[in-house]
């Protein structure tokens, strides 16, 4: 290898791997990611979608069946799995940071924002599988039409963004705090921005209170990006414009997440320098 | 020499060169700044001034590294190595059970598996510079000689790691590795000392250099 040394192999294999010395840092975050709890929601989606229509009324029509199928489908792509992808990011997080990964790679020459993402890359393949799975599942329900494809893109794009955004957030929080703060943080944000901003928004409609109506305006708006409502009803495709207004509120939002989640886990595994 | 807000502050005046192949042995007390140096010059910390750390590629194994607890010996390298049988060689002749998660290894065996994945990325790397925070820590004294005499380069061990890279090897006590200076680093400063033969203690490798240690403190 260098002056004599055979360690590890040919000169030559060496060289490849060394060209992106963070690979090896996505495999370590890949198996503590998926670590049989991404399987096991695998199958219990599977089973849960598939078997869904049992629990409705024998009376109701086949579309119902459908429906109820693309409900479940999507409950596991906007709740249970982006629940266990930002439990798995603090994690992760934690780990760079007391595990002492963070220093190693670090050493190695592999720069802070490096290290972030690839770190973040394997939950956000888990919270991908269920958001391309849905789809799927919404197309072989319906059927295919050239509106249903547009609608699963849609659905796939809004939610990677907004998914991609919290995991970088929990990343940052379970390496600033810990993995179970990461982790509760995290999520009070995610289920604020889906459920709870929108509760926020009746009781502000009804009180008609300038307080409340600010809170309201600067709370991240995440269920503008879950689609599960007109999958559920097959409305098909949000019209482009419409589309291009929300997605670009999402990517903002999701910037600013991301740069928070940034700058939490710099401060957490003390990455002043690289 | 370098910082971070957690950590104190180590002062050293001058460039320390690094010998190809050679070994540097830090000792010091606990907080005295060891850790901060080592990462000072492997580019982890900010240099407060006077340089950047090492003029060239390092790698740096913590005093804790924690693998995926789930992985086993031979999983693990393949996750980290595209060629790893020489790696997962190196496990099973340092005894290290391939097929035992590595949450479930002993302390010792442990320790093997770090040393080994750091040596290996030194030698994909070709590292000028490898420096080992307490490696030998949790080692049974069998492994200790055995990497105390391969790093030396008193042994032809059935490992062989890089001979390219200098090695800085952080450690409170036994036989080290023929070395070329000790560094001690106390209170803060950092300063070089000629070879000792046994490392009971930084102030013993202190005052046998004729250093006063309250010298150091102050």
């Amino acid at each position: 290898m260098d002056g004599g040394n055979s360690f590890l192999g040919s000169r030559s294999k060496g060289d490849d791997l060394m060209k992106n010395t963070a690979w090896p840092l996505f495999w370590l975050s890949w198996s503590r990611a998926v670590d049989g709890s991404f399987e096991v929601l695998l199958i219990a989606a599977t089973a849960i979608v598939t078997y869904a229509p049992w629990a409705l009324s024998e009376a109701l029509d086949p579309t119902s069946w459908a429906m109820s199928r693309v409900q479940a489908a999507c409950i596991f792509a906007w709740v249970a799995a982006p629940t266990l992808a930002i439990g798995k990011a603090a994690t992760i997080g934690s780990v760079e940071r007391e595990g002492g990964l963070g220093s190693f790679f670090s050493g190695m020459g592999v720069p802070c924002r490096t290290r972030f993402l690839w770190a973040a890359l394997p939950s956000l393949i888990i919270s991908a599988v269920f958001l391309v799975g849905a789809a799927l599942v919404y197309e072989s329900s319906f059927g295919w039409t050239v509106g249903r494809t547009l609608l699963s893109l849609q659905f796939i794009a809004a939610g990677v963004v907004v998914q991609l955004a919290i995991i970088l957030l929990a990343m940052g929080a379970g390496a600033a705090f810990s993995a179970s703060g990461g982790t509760v943080m995290t999520l009070l944000v995610w289920f604020y921005g889906l459920y709870g901003v929108q509760l926020l928004g009746l009781m502000q409609a009804g009180a008609n209170s300038w307080a409340l109506g600010s809170v309201w305006v600067f709370s991240p708006q995440l269920w503008l990006g879950d689609l599960t409502r007109r999958m559920v009803f097959d409305w098909g495709g949000m019209p482009w414009s419409q589309f291009a207004g929300i997605f670009s509120y999402l990517v903002l939002w999701g910037a600013i997440a991301s740069l928070g989640g940034y700058a939490l886990y710099r401060k957490g595994t003390g990455a002043f320098y690289r | 020499m370098g910082r971070s807000p957690a950590t104190p502050v180590i002062e050293s005046s001058g460039a320390i060169d690094f010998p190809e192949g050679g070994v540097t042995l830090l000792v010091g007390n606990n907080g005295g700044g060891k850790s901060t140096f080592l990462q000072t010059i492997c580019g982890i910390l900010p240099a407060l001034e006077g340089g950047d750390g090492i003029d060239g590629a390092a790698v740096y194994l913590p005093e804790e590294l924690n693998f995926p607890p789930t992985l086993k010996g031979r999983q693990l390298m393949s996750a980290l190595f595209r060629s790893p049988d020489s790696a997962t060689e190196a496990l099973l002749l340092l005894g290290v059970p391939l097929d035992t998660a590595f949450g479930k290894l002993s302390k010792g065996n442990r320790q093997k598996v770090r040393i080994v994945v750091t040596e290996a990325f030194g030698a994909l790397k070709r590292a000028d510079l490898i420096c080992h925070d307490e490696p030998m820590s949790g080692l049974d004294l069998i492994t200790r000689k055995l990497l105390a005499g391969i790093w030396g380069g008193t042994r032809e061990g059935p490992i062989v790691f890089s001979k390219r890279a200098h090695r800085i090897i952080a450690m409170h006590a036994g036989v080290p590795p023929r070395h070329q200076r000790v560094l001690v680093a106390v209170g803060g400063k950092l300063r070089v000392i000629p070879p000792i033969a046994i490392c009971d203690s930084w102030m013993e490798a202190t005052v046998s250099s004729g250093v006063d240690p309250k010298e150091m403190i102050s």
